[in-house]
């Protein structure tokens, strides 16, 4: 450390590097701080919900560790006990299955907030890469848990999953294959899934937990883009405790009491038990959070060899995800001033629900490419279109540089957030309607007149024109409050009559 | 006794009712145990509104009748689900 020509300290390579990880991880500031006002919100707590579904998978899963028994023979067996013969043994197990489905949903719909809001610009970016190796870890836990009642459709899809890892370049194959199934056939793998599952994975998910909390205790809870304009005076502080406490208790009764509804309303059936003659008369079809990248898989251009390419293609998808903070680098957060990666976004995000639910409804079929492509594509087009054609209608007047006022008040600002989410409704209905509309005609024109497809058209042809006519009535109503596509509409009339 | 403080008092007696029923139930039927989860959830969103309306009355407010309507909706379907799956 020296001094430069104006007399101030000059750090060290290494001093900044200190500085660099301290004004990230927070190490000197004080804990238990009060949360600004405007946390008070559900989407806030979409993170804190996860770790409470967590919590409830913690406590169903110690009491039905007490019966379960982690051999080939004896998991079938012993699950069936649980659900059949122990006292509230089906209602733990179900509902230890649908808080593993709300986890990773939260997770999901946690990391999308984020991704959408920016929360990952600085000083938050090693929170995201933290909170995006969390989101790994509650896979790991769906993909391990989901062997372990030993039925057909766990195995066969573990099977599957097992296969596609040593399509990997074969050291980390080699690593990751000793790692999860060992050199002992069947009773090493459910073994070493159940370690995974019961100790590894919530060791590692504890520890980042602790390690993000400790991040989050130290930056803050990130701020909405109109309250960042503030000054720090003007933000409205709520204490921990009582407020921020009983706000948390009183989602997370909530959520536990819809998890509860929904595990009375659809009590868990155990398939049949994985042995060779069932294995064969099954359909492997993973479950429905790895169903966008199995889909991915069954298009024929990724059949054999062409295997490792589309899990280079996943990779890229989840590298980009994790050093997101470094890709988007620029310093504004504000969705207006980010059309490119918001639009990315959103093509992602109805990319993965289209998948899925294509995935739900061809199970085993083989996609071919030219299908795939086009109703990818297709989605594609389309959303960048809607989202790019909403951005010229809404912010139009900010990306011509005419000034806007600076906080948006409320009743302006509900508005905004429920055209918004009609918007994505009409969006996600839109398209996965045009990639059954085009799935569909490309059957009929492939594999000739079926009612099953008939219907699937005619649905998808409804769905379609029930969006189209609920997007035009959003741009009419949006068109009310600015006049632009009707003055734009009067202009082209006018210029129509004096051409004629 | 303000309409805040009835309303909590309503709930705590729904929560009692809930943890009583949950006391007569066979553990381990199909349908019982469904039962058992709604009258969990029933006592959990019970709680939820209690919370609900203290958080907002320590702060001085009073609780919108708009989130009591949907508590109290949410509480009733509940009730008459149970009914459904029994």
């Amino acid at each position: 450390m020296g001094n430069d020509e104006g007399g101030n300290r000059r750090e060290g390579p290494l001093a900044r590097l200190i500085g660099w990880f301290d004004s990230r991880l927070g190490l000197s500031h004080q804990f238990l701080r009060p949360a600004p006002n405007y946390s008070l919100n559900p989407f806030y707590w979409l993170g804190a919900l996860t770790v409470v579904a967590f919590v409830i998978q913690g406590i169903t899963g110690i009491i039905l560790a007490l019966y379960y028994v982690p051999s080939p023979d004896q998991a079938y067996p012993s699950t069936l006990y649980i659900i059949n013969t122990v006292s509230y043994g089906r209602f733990l197990q179900t509902v230890h299955l649908y808080t593993a489905y709300a986890m990773i949903m939260l997770a999901f719909m946690h990391m999308m907030r984020g991704y959408f809001v920016s929360v990952q610009k600085k000083p938050r970016e090693l929170m995201w890469v933290v909170g995006m190796a969390m989101g790994f870890v509650t896979l790991g836990f769906g993909f391990t848990g989901y062997l372990l009642p030993w039925t057909v459709v766990s195995k066969s899809a573990t099977d599957v999953g097992v296969g596609m890892i040593k399509a990997l370049p074969s050291s980390i194959a080699s690593f990751l294959i000793f790692l999860i199934e060992g050199a002992g056939g069947d009773p090493t793998e459910l073994l070493r899934f159940y370690d995974l599952h019961v100790i590894v994975l919530p060791a590692a998910l504890l520890l980042l937990l602790t390690l993000k909390m400790y991040m989050l205790e130290s930056h803050g809870i990130s701020e909405p883009m109109a309250v960042a304009e503030e000054t720090e005076r003007d933000k409205k502080l709520v204490p921990i405790f009582p407020d921020v406490t009983l706000y948390l208790l009183q989602l997370a009764t909530i959520f536990g009491a819809g998890m509860l509804l929904i595990s009375a309303v659809f009590p868990l059936t155990l398939p049949p038990e994985f042995s060779l003659q069932t294995a064969g008369q099954s359909v492997v079809q993973p479950e429905w959070y790895f169903l966008w990248i199995y889909q991915v898989l069954k298009f024929s251009i990724f059949e054999g060899p062409g295997l490792t390419y589309a899990l280079s293609l996943v990779a890229v998808i989840f590298l980009v995800l994790i050093f997101l903070p470094f890709i988007d680098r620029g310093a504004t957060r504000k969705i207006r001033d980010r059309p490119i990666y918001v639009t990315l976004g959103a093509i992602f995000v109805v990319e993965v629900v289209a998948l899925a639910v294509w995935g739900l409804l061809t199970p085993g079929q083989v996609i071919s490419s030219t299908q795939g492509a086009l109703v990818l594509g297709g989605i594609a087009i389309l959303v960048a279109g809607v989202s790019l054609g909403m951005y010229r209608l809404i912010f139009g007047r900010v990306l011509r540089g005419v000034p806007v006022t600076k906080v948006i008040p409320g009743p302006v600002r509900s508005k905004i957030a429920w055209t918004s989410f009609s918007f994505v409704v009409i969006l996600i209905t839109g398209s996965l309607s045009i990639g059954t509309l085009i799935n569909s005609v490309v059957n009929l024109a492939l594999g000739g007149f079926g009612i099953a497809l008939l219907e699937r058209l005619i649905l998808s042809l409804f769905f379609l024109s029930c969006s189209s006519i609920a997007a035009v009535y959003l741009l009419y109503r949006l068109d009310l409050g600015t006049g632009r596509i009707r003055r734009r509409i009067k202009a082209f009339e006018v210029g129509w009559r004096n051409r004629r | 006794m303000t309409l805040a403080e009835r309303l909590i008092v309503l709930f705590i007696i729904l929560q009692a009712i809930s943890v009583a029923a949950v006391w007569t139930l066979n553990a381990t039927t199909v349908v019982e145990q469904g039962g058992f989860a709604i009258f969990l959830a029933i006592n959990l969103l019970s709680f939820a509104a209690v919370v609900y309306v203290y958080r907002v009355t320590i702060d001085g407010g009073s609780p919108r009748p708009l989130g009591i309507f949907i508590y109290c909706l949410a509480l009733i379907v509940l009730i008459f689900g149970n009914i459904f799956l029994a």
